[in-house]
């Protein structure tokens, strides 16, 4: 489960042009959107979609359950857990 | 500067799926059918989808079609569209009163997918424009407006400006965009693209249906042309959200400033307006903003309409397509029906327009909003009550003037960071930037040319003392050469993958020129009126500055940032101005 989320952090930072962020910078149980977290947008959930594709193999279309799964890298961690084959 | 210059509403035609003149095209929407149809085409995007689309085998009863296969599709359908319009009305398009405004947002864009990385010159989209105007011998350059989806309303507003000042007696405003897998894979990657045809303002609504269409509107202030009940173009305005650069405004506000605006040129109150035709793309937050805008300009009982249902999202011929279905409504004195709308699901409380009916038909408002947080307004009105532009420009000063070359950042006539010594443009852009400002997380997620453009404007801005201005009060008015294409071809790149294809939101929300403005709007809290123009630094820079001096003089803004930003595969410069009343 570390190493999974260190990978999603390096992963976030890369394909979401987070150039001013280490992987440190990121509490993996902060939420990821709006205030308070790393203020990321409704672009960068899109982008992690198809992050989730590429590395993982996970499709998400409904953009509810994105919400829901995309609140922060704990979640997002446990969601590949749980659905990767 | 003119003084009681009024611009009638002269002729049109309308090519679409629903017919290829307006009279069919209103026929159609009046009768309740819909050009919104499953398409079936791995070449366009690899699952079905749907769309309105234009029938190329009709397109030969159209003048001038059949003759100019050596143009381009999207040409060849402006050129036929502007002749038929043409045959309605008693005007020289290669005259010198005259001049052509071209709406788009991707113009031949398909010539990308075999240039190798390389831009052919008919894909910029001024080069297009002067193609089309030169079909007509139209010497005057053409004025392209690409400003996302408001572009086709914002081309009728510098129109209407034009002509008011009366630079130009007659405007021929042709606005058009092509259904291909540009777009199409783009607009999926948002997930914006509904799986039905589009439900404007419904509970169930979940995203848009895309289209295309030609049109054209020829705007005149000679009144012999007007006909027996003439139709204006009563007055206009143009704002930004400054929000965000895809997702509409959470308040509306930025809507409203330009519908407030526009019905104080037109001289009319919220119960002149008979009708609101509004962008209505059906997407969840476009349609809520709207329903909030409409709210704060009291326009709650005003009928809504939007004709999304009818052609779907047609980009850059939108706002012009349908202002032109509005005109023609109150010309029969019929109100359209928002079609596949059943039951209301936006936040306030507004009055869709739910069955075609005859119905008073004086004062149309039309709006757009689009991407980089755009949006218009314009009030098409039977009444010659719009108000008049003052016949004595103000006197204006350059407060400020940036420019970005040869990796060098100049404030003043000053250098003001000197990036010699960096790599390239991406190091020598960032660094320039980090000199004079905080990190902005938004700042490395820019394409190049927004980079570029945010920079030369933060420079402009840093030693300007802001405090006395509102929001409202600066105008940002830009314009490039080469619109986006160094990011279209990036894009290009992406969707020439097919396996696995994954075009991306994030480089598809950059393939707009306008989007730099967005970036600026938001960084910089400015929410007045937007333009953005492509054409070589000649040729936009003193049309700018005349925009600018008009807004000044009228009142419509207190400042404005006007200036030139273009980057294309490692080529640039950035010039930009800020302008003041004296």
């Amino acid at each position: 489960m570390e190493n999974l989320i260190e990978q999603l952090k390096q992963q976030i930072i890369e394909e979401l042009n987070l150039e001013d962020t280490t992987p440190a910078d990121i509490d993996p149980a902060a939420p990821l959107f709006g205030d308070g977290g790393i203020g990321l947008d409704s672009i960068d959930a899109l982008e992690i979609t198809m992050l989730l594709e590429k590395y993982y193999g996970i499709k998400i279309s409904d953009p509810k359950e994105a919400r829901t799964i995309y609140s922060s890298i704990n979640s997002i961690a446990e969601y590949i857990k749980a659905n990767q084959k | 500067m003119g003084s009681d210059k009024i611009v009638y509403a002269i002729a049109d035609n309308i090519v679409s799926g629903l017919g290829i003149t307006t009279a069919e095209n209103t026929d159609n929407v009046l009768a309740e059918k819909t050009g919104i149809a499953p398409v079936n085409d791995a070449s366009l995007y690899p699952e079905p989808f749907l769309a309105q689309r234009i029938d190329d085998k009709r397109l030969t009863n159209l003048p001038n079609y059949t003759a100019t296969s050596s143009y381009h599709r999207l040409e060849r359908i402006m050129i036929a569209s502007v002749s038929e319009a043409l045959c309605h009305t008693n005007v020289n398009p290669s005259a010198n009163d005259v001049i052509f405004i071209i709406s788009s947002t991707k113009g031949n864009i398909g010539l990308l997918a075999d240039a190798n990385g390389h831009v052919p010159n008919d894909a910029y989209l001024d080069e297009m424009a002067k193609r089309v105007a030169g079909y007509f011998k139209q010497t005057n350059t053409p004025i392209v407006v690409s400003n996302a989806c408001i572009s086709g309303v914002l081309a009728s507003v510098v129109a209407m400006r034009l002509l008011k000042t009366g630079k130009y007696n007659t405007a021929i405003i042709v606005g058009g965009d092509e259904i291909s897998e540009f777009v199409i894979s783009g607009f999926e990657s948002f997930k914006s693209v509904s799986a039905s045809p589009c439900k404007p303002y419904d509970a169930n609504r979940d995203g848009l249906s895309m289209g295309e269409g030609v049109a054209t509107l020829i705007v005149s202030t000679n009144a012999a042309l007007a006909g027996k009940q003439p139709i204006m173009l009563a007055g206009g305005a143009s704002s930004n959200d400054a929000n965000h650069i895809s997702g509409p405004s959470r308040t509306g506000d930025g809507l409203f400033f330009s519908m407030k605006n526009a019905m104080a040129e037109a001289n009319v109150k919220a119960e002149d307006i008979d009708m609101i035709d509004a962008h209505g793309t059906a997407t969840v937050y476009n349609d809520e903003m709207e329903s909030k805008a409409i709210g704060l300009a009291n326009l709650n009982k005003a009928p809504l309409l939007s004709l999304k249902g009818y052609f779907g999202h047609t980009l850059g011929a939108s706002g012009l397509l349908e202002t032109i279905i509005c005109i023609e409504a109150i010309k029969r004195q019929m109100r359209p029906r928002t079609l596949n709308f059943e039951q209301l699901g936006v936040p306030v409380e507004v009055n869709v327009s739910s069955s075609t009916q005859p119905a008073k038909l004086q004062n149309i408002i039309k709006t757009a909003s689009g991407f980089g947080g755009c949006n218009a307004a314009l009030v098409i009105s039977t009444k010659e009550a719009g108000k008049a532009y003052k016949a004595q420009s103000v006197p204006t000063e350059t407060v400020g003037r940036c420019t970005i070359s040869n990796q060098k950042v100049c404030l003043n006539g000053t250098v003001a960071y000197d990036g010699s010594n960096d790599e390239d443009f991406g190091q020598f852009i960032r660094n320039a930037f980090k000199s004079i400002a905080q990190p902005y997380m938004k700042f490395p997620k820019m394409d190049d040319q927004c980079k570029l453009a945010l920079t030369a404007t933060e420079f402009l801005m840093k030693d300007v003392d802001s405090t006395s201005y509102g929001e409202e009060d600066t105008a940002l008015l830009l314009a490039c050469k080469a619109s986006s294409l160094d990011t279209d071809l990036r894009h290009q790149d992406v969707i020439s993958v097919k396996d696995p294809y994954m075009p991306s939101p994030a480089i598809f929300v950059y393939t707009l020129a306008n989007i730099m403005e967005g970036e600026i709007c938001i960084r910089h809290k400015i929410k007045g009126e937007n333009l953005c123009l492509i054409a070589s630094k000649d040729d936009s820079m003193p049309l700018l500055r005349e925009q600018a001096n008009l807004l000044l003089t009228e009142g419509r803004a207190k400042r404005c940032i006007i200036g030139f930003a273009d980057y294309l595969q490692g080529h640039y410069q950035a010039e930009l101005e800020l302008i003041a009343k004296q």
